[in-house]
């Protein structure tokens, strides 16, 4: 299972609103709008990168969610679609 | 000295010579032109706009020229020009105020990007504005045409100025535009309102312009904060309906109605990201222009017995108080 | 201080300079309180909504934003004002292009779906099976594709896209965002 990192080149400027967030990225001029399981998300890698197990862990823990495997599930899409907006690439899998 | 102190003939000297100069908001423009229909429009809609002496700086040099060749006589055409271009193809001449009017906005929404520029109706009372997004069909001009004789203050009716150092509105207040049926529907609404002749035919249906009252351009050089976004929707047989808009989506709706957001890059962001956080933000729908008066009537007097404006969102839908005249007066 | 270019910002901080880690940690950390309080997960991950940066380019023709507040077309110096007709436009039935035997008709090439019967999902090959009549009720992006459908069968070559192609936009993941904003902000300009 691989662990993602943030893409080095984005420059972000974030906006919290109850339950969505708005980011506006220099690098781009994209500015998109994500709900806040996406938007978790992009603050963990953001701080060190991640395997999306590790992740569903942790929110499950600081988050009091339960069924982890379809919390997995929703982590494993939200970094697909990361990863096709160009925020986040694998790095070597982690053993 | 205003454009109403010059009689009708030495208006159409000014144009046909070293052009009219005269202010609107923050903008002077230079007009020129030898047709009649742009000299009769500006002489009746801009009455009471200050005109600008020869020596000032002039932000915009726009010529309303004739057609070349043929087109001077057969089919005669209306040309744009501004700084030497033709940016737009021409048009039947008995449309040359219309395009007035379009190139003025075209020349402020290309180049004014001291501002960051929305697409957009603003009206303010109290110092709170409101800003009304304008996707085609939305209703807003007609709207705002409505709600500038029920005490509300015009900015603008199709260009929302926001400056981005201190995120506040500024005023064109220019004349507004409308088109088809609602040419009618506010000559009923309020029969005072004086439009020019309505021009048919054109990309966009029949089209006039309304003369915006005299108090809102002596209030002119007042900004104001924003205090609510409003996404109208007009919608036939609708009952007016006001319900909250998640911020996040309005500031999305925001951009993409933004003449010049990509072109501020991150300072476009901070500014509508601050808008957003200090207003409510709105989808209206409406068919019945009393109730909508209604509802920014209670709008504002909500604002008044909250006191604060702090961009606090409203939990739920909003119904309209039964239909009734909020405010008999058209001044503030 | 130091502090990686990728750490998001806080809410309330207005620069564009990044906070240290540990307001990294407290928007984590805000973020994540809001996400779910017990048994169901709170927020099911929904699409991402962006908005490009700039117009896009197309066969050569850049459409310009001048369109917009104006009614009138830029002239042909390398940009085209692109036009298109609105969600309000079409939602008429009667304004719909028809077929031989008068019904009302979009098309994907040569291939004619009914307004009245045919579902989106039937057009674009994936989404809503709605029939397309129905997508006008309530305004999604879903109905924005059949306009941009409609456009193009309109204008034709004046349009940015033909028809097979806006179909390969949806089709593809990585297009469909770009090109739904594409047309929601530069391509339904005109309601006559």
């Amino acid at each position: 299972m691989p662990e993602w990192q943030l893409n080095p080149l984005l420059r972000l400027t974030w906006r919290d609103w109850g339950g969505d967030s708005v980011v506006f990225d220099a690098t781009s001029g994209q500015t998109h709008q994500f709900d806040r399981l996406t938007a978790a998300v992009a603050a963990c890698i953001a701080e060190a990168p991640r395997s999306t197990r590790s992740l569903c862990d942790q929110f499950a823990a600081e988050a009091g969610l339960e069924h982890p495997e379809q919390l997995l599930q929703a982590i494993d899409q939200v970094v697909d679609r990361l990863h096709l907006l160009g925020w986040v690439r694998p790095l070597a899998t982690a053993s | 000295m205003k454009l109403g102190d010059l009689s009708p003939s030495a208006i159409r000297r000014r144009l046909r010579g070293d052009g009219l100069c005269l202010r609107t908001g923050p903008f002077n423009y230079r007009i020129r032109s030898p047709i009649d229909s742009v000299a009769s429009g500006l002489g009746l809609l801009y009455e009471q706009v200050p005109l600008v002496d020869d020596s000032e700086y002039i932000d915009f040099t726009i010529t309303m020229a004739r057609g070349r060749g043929l087109r001077r006589w057969f089919r005669p055409q209306v040309r744009f020009e501004v700084d030497g271009e033709t940016p737009f193809e021409p048009l039947p001449e008995d449309h040359a105020y219309p395009m007035l009017e379009w190139a003025m906005n075209w020349c402020v929404s290309t180049q004014a990007h001291q501002y960051l520029l929305l697409h957009s109706a603003v009206i303010e009372r109290d110092g709170r504005a409101v800003i009304m997004p304008a996707p085609p069909g939305s209703g807003k001009s007609t709207l705002c045409a409505a709600l500038i004789h029920r005490g509300w203050r015009l900015m603008s009716d199709e260009l929302a100025l926001i400056n981005p150092f201190d995120g506040r509105l500024v005023a064109l207040a220019r004349p507004v535009s409308l088109k088809n049926e609602s040419l009618d529907v506010i000559q009923r609404f309020e029969p005072s309102a004086v439009l020019n002749t309505p021009v048919g035919e054109t990309f966009k249906g029949k089209v006039s312009h309304m003369k915006v009252p005299e108090w809102h351009l002596s209030r002119i050089h007042e900004t104001a904060s924003a205090r609510w976004v409003v996404f109208p929707q007009y919608q036939a047989g609708a009952e007016a309906r006001l319900e909250p808009r998640p911020k996040a989506d309005s500031l999305l709706e925001l951009a993409q109605n933004a003449f010049n957001y990509s072109l501020l890059g991150p300072s476009g962001f901070r500014t509508l990201g601050d808008l957003v956080d200090r207003s409510d933000c709105y989808r209206f729908t409406y068919s019945k222009l009393e109730q909508a008066m209604a509802v920014f009537e209670r709008l504002r007097l909500d604002a008044q017995t909250s006191g604060g404006d702090t961009g606090h969102g409203h939990a739920g839908s909003d119904k309209v108080p039964p239909p009734g005249r909020a405010d008999d007066g058209n001044s503030p | 201080m130091s502090s990686s270019p990728n750490d998001p910002v806080r809410h309330c901080a207005e620069q564009p300079e990044l906070t240290d880690l540990h307001s990294n940690a407290e928007r984590r950390r805000m973020l994540l309180k809001g996400l779910g309080k017990g048994s169901a997960i709170a927020v099911a991950a929904a699409p991402i909504k962006s908005m490009a940066a700039t117009a896009l380019t197309a066969d050569g023709k850049l459409c310009t934003i001048s369109g917009v507040a104006s009614g009138v077309r830029s002239v042909k110096t390398g940009t085209t004002t692109c036009i298109g007709r609105t969600v309000g436009y079409w939602s008429v039935a009667n304004s719909w292009p028809k077929n031989g035997s008068n019904q009302e008709v979009v098309k994907v090439g040569l291939t004619e779906y009914l307004r009245s019967s045919a579902t989106f999902f039937s057009v674009f090959g994936a989404g809503s099976t709605s029939t397309m009549a129905t997508l006008f009720t309530t305004v999604t992006d879903e109905t924005h594709w059949i306009v941009a459908l409609l456009n193009s069968n309109y204008y034709g070559s004046a349009f940015p896209y033909d028809s097979t192609t806006i179909k390969a936009q949806y089709t593809d993941v990585n297009k469909r965002a770009a090109a739904i904003a594409f047309y929601k902000n530069f391509m339904e300009t005109s309601s006559v």
